[in-house]
């Protein structure tokens, strides 16, 4: 279960978070809707980790424990696992090489023993290819070269390969056509599971369509200020922002 | 004033009145002309442009005594090597002290393949071999001059027309004094027409000894000829080690040269290359990984002297500690060197506040129709990058490892051999896995 409790986070002086009250249950897939600007990214990235923010005030626990003092690969081992808006290209670094170092990392961490070689390998392909991902795909350059579609899909084999229990999906629909939308969902959905909770970004109600969500979340001004079932999504898409970045303003 | 009047200096101008080889009369000529040039010259020293950021007068406070060669047995040289270069079908020729060890050394069974320890050479005195000292042309250099009066060993080695080396050819320096010492070696390569030939340099310390090293490889590649030449170097802290590799390339020649610098003290590989004859390719890359006070200079001078030829070059660097890297790229297109086609590279990767890296490329073109670039940078690890992996469990010291061998590895790349290529990113994982 993930608990955010008043949290207050400021970039460089600027406060961006005023207040964030969230409970996630485990199972449960919670929607964050908002304007642009209204905090979704960078609460994705406070719960992960990330070093340029100040939180100065409230709390983040995971299964009942502060997560604010643990380094990102520690929260990961935690069980938590953020998928990038907007996923980095390493060249040097190879697919299958880095998702092994991953994997192994994690597995140390939460005191399972390494996988062997070719037991990796056939992991990582069965999951791959439930995703389309093709093998020349793993032999490449981190997210070298790849489609926006790509690059969205090997994020979430990564999230499946690392088995998390908190998915975070930060606007993983931006840049996707529909077939490409449909496979990700699909890879998504294959992970819902009674011990495993979500939270997913977006800014359009299109990508709920697929994941569906248990609960729906209007984030405006770094506060939570509307929360419903999923049909406040469609209310959203018909109305738009604009009574939020009001408030905003 | 004196140009001679460090310790260092008076002690090797003394060493090299009496030359350790000696030998035809033309080889008194070159050690008689390079002496002038020495005590004309001095250790190099920041007046001297070539040399401003390596002031071999200043970082050098004594000259060691020339090494006297010692025992080595095959099992402490395999050692040495580690297992992949150990392993690796090849071709030997090992050096102890800068001597020629025939016991060590292996090299039978190839036709056209002709080896000479240099002092047999020079005794000899063998008609190719007057070649010797004839390759370097691009003027004058005092650590040349002391290579050619200093020299106490090397090879002389031969490869016939049309010669296709069918394993590699493993050069092994292996410095096994037990105090401080110096080894000057040289050696001289007469690569036949259309010969090919992989050469595999690595200069290694048996005691962890602090060596000061002058050697030098003037690489005669006539035409057509492929050469493949991958240089190695991991020095004691308080070692000197001065490298010129001078190569003159023919006509549709193809030489590859990449050097590897992991620590040691001074280290300074020069490299120049002379373009004689039409369409001939070269490409002189490397990484250097630089902990400590560990100071690397790479000094390159690419002269297009003929049409149509190619230059590549591709330089990583990466400094921790205090380490100091210098590059000196030059590129000349000489007149009428049309159609030149030279692109330089270099990057380094800093990974402390006390690291410096040094950059100097130039372009001196004299021709019109030429495609010549350069470029440089100097960064430090991305913090982006390293927060993607670490959000996928990586522990921040593993996340840095893979961004540094990802760096250092579209250099290492370039190398042709795969069993020296993961020789050497071994080597490169070990170092910045030791830290």
């Amino acid at each position: 279960m993930l608990e955010i409790k008043n949290l207050h986070v400021e970039v460089e002086g600027q406060p961006i978070l005023n207040g964030i009250d969230l409970v996630i249950p485990d199972g449960e897939v919670h929607a964050i809707m908002g304007p642009n600007g209204s905090g979704k990214s960078t609460l994705s990235y406070v719960i992960a980790g990330k070093d340029d923010y100040d939180i100065t005030d409230g709390d983040i626990l995971w299964n009942g424990e502060s997560i604010l003092e643990m380094d990102p690969a520690e929260r990961v081992a935690a069980g938590m696992f953020l998928a990038f808006q907007y996923p980095i290209e390493i060249p040097g670094v190879a697919t299958m090489t880095f998702m092994r170092t991953a994997i192994n990392a994690v597995r140390k961490a939460r005191g399972e023993e390494e996988l062997s070689i070719p037991d990796m390998m056939k992991l990582i392909q069965e999951k791959a290819k439930a995703l389309a991902i093709k093998p020349d795909m793993l032999k490449r350059g981190l997210n070298v070269g790849f489609s926006g579609g790509e690059k969205k899909r090997m994020e979430i084999l990564q999230m499946a390969l690392l088995d998390p229990g908190l998915c975070i999906l930060d606007e993983t629909d931006s840049g996707l056509d529909i077939d490409a939308l449909r496979i990700v969902s699909e890879g998504v959905n294959a992970l819902r599971s009674p011990e495993r909770s979500m939270l997913v970004i977006t800014h359009y109600q299109r990508l709920l369509n697929y994941i569906v969500p248990d609960k729906v979340h209007v984030m405006s001004d770094g506060k939570i200020a509307r929360t419903g079932g999923k049909e406040l999504a469609l209310e959203l898409e018909e109305a738009g922002y604009a009574e939020y970045d009001e408030t905003a303003a | 004033m004196d140009v001679i009047r460090t310790e260092a200096e008076k002690s090797f101008l003394s060493q090299s009145e009496q030359p350790a080889l000696t030998g035809p009369s033309w080889l008194e000529d070159l050690q008689s002309t390079a002496r002038t040039e020495f005590e004309t010259l001095g250790l190099p020293n920041r007046r001297v442009e070539e040399w401003k950021y390596t002031d071999l007068r200043a970082l050098v406070k004594e000259a060691y005594q020339p090494a006297k060669s010692s025992d080595v047995s095959k099992a402490q040289v395999d050692e040495l090597l580690g297992a992949e270069l150990a392993g690796l079908d090849s071709y030997r020729l090992v050096f102890v002290d800068g001597q020629l060890s025939d016991a060590l050394s292996d090299f039978e069974g190839c036709s056209g393949l002709e080896v000479l320890s240099l002092k047999a050479a020079l005794e000899g005195d063998v008609s190719w071999v007057k070649e010797i000292g004839s390759v370097q042309q691009t003027g004058r250099d005092a650590v040349q001059a002391l290579n050619l009066l200093m020299m106490q060993g090397g090879a002389a080695i031969r490869l016939a027309e049309k010669t296709e080396v069918n394993k590699p050819l493993q050069l092994i320096f292996v410095s096994a004094v037990e105090g401080p010492s110096s080894v000057a070696s040289r050696l001289y390569f007469e690569i036949g027409a259309a010969a090919k030939v992989e050469i595999i340099e690595s200069h290694l310390s048996l005691n962890d000894q602090a060596t000061q090293t002058n050697v030098v490889a003037e690489l005669n590649v006539s035409d057509w000829a492929r050469v493949r030449h991958v240089k190695f170097t991991q020095d004691h802290a308080d070692s000197v080690h001065l490298s010129n590799v001078i190569g003159r390339l023919g006509k549709e020649t193809d030489y590859g040269l990449f050097q590897v610098t992991l620590d040691g003290g001074i280290t300074r590989n020069q490299v120049e290359i002379r373009y004689d004859g039409d369409d001939a390719k070269a490409d002189i890359s490397g990484a250097a990984l630089l902990n400590g006070k560990s100071h690397a200079d790479l000094t390159l001078v690419m002269d297009h002297a003929a049409l149509g030829c190619e230059s590549r070059e591709l330089f990583k660097t990466v400094l921790n500690g205090e380490g100091r890297a210098v590059f000196q790229g030059k590129v000349i297109v000489q007149p009428g060197a049309q159609k030149t086609d030279g692109s330089m590279m270099s990057k380094a990767l800093l990974l402390s506040d006390d690291a410096e890296f040094d950059s100097k490329p130039e372009l001196e073109i004299y021709a019109d129709d030429v495609l010549c670039g350069h470029g440089a940078t100097t960064g430090q690890i991305d913090d982006e990058l390293l927060f993607y992996l670490k959000a996928r469990g990586i522990s921040d010291k593993e996340a840095r490892a893979l961004l540094i061998q990802a760096f250092v590895g579209e250099a290492l790349e370039l190398i042709e051999n795969d069993v020296v290529r993961d020789f050497l990113i071994e080597r490169t994982v070990a170092w910045y896995e030791k830290d």
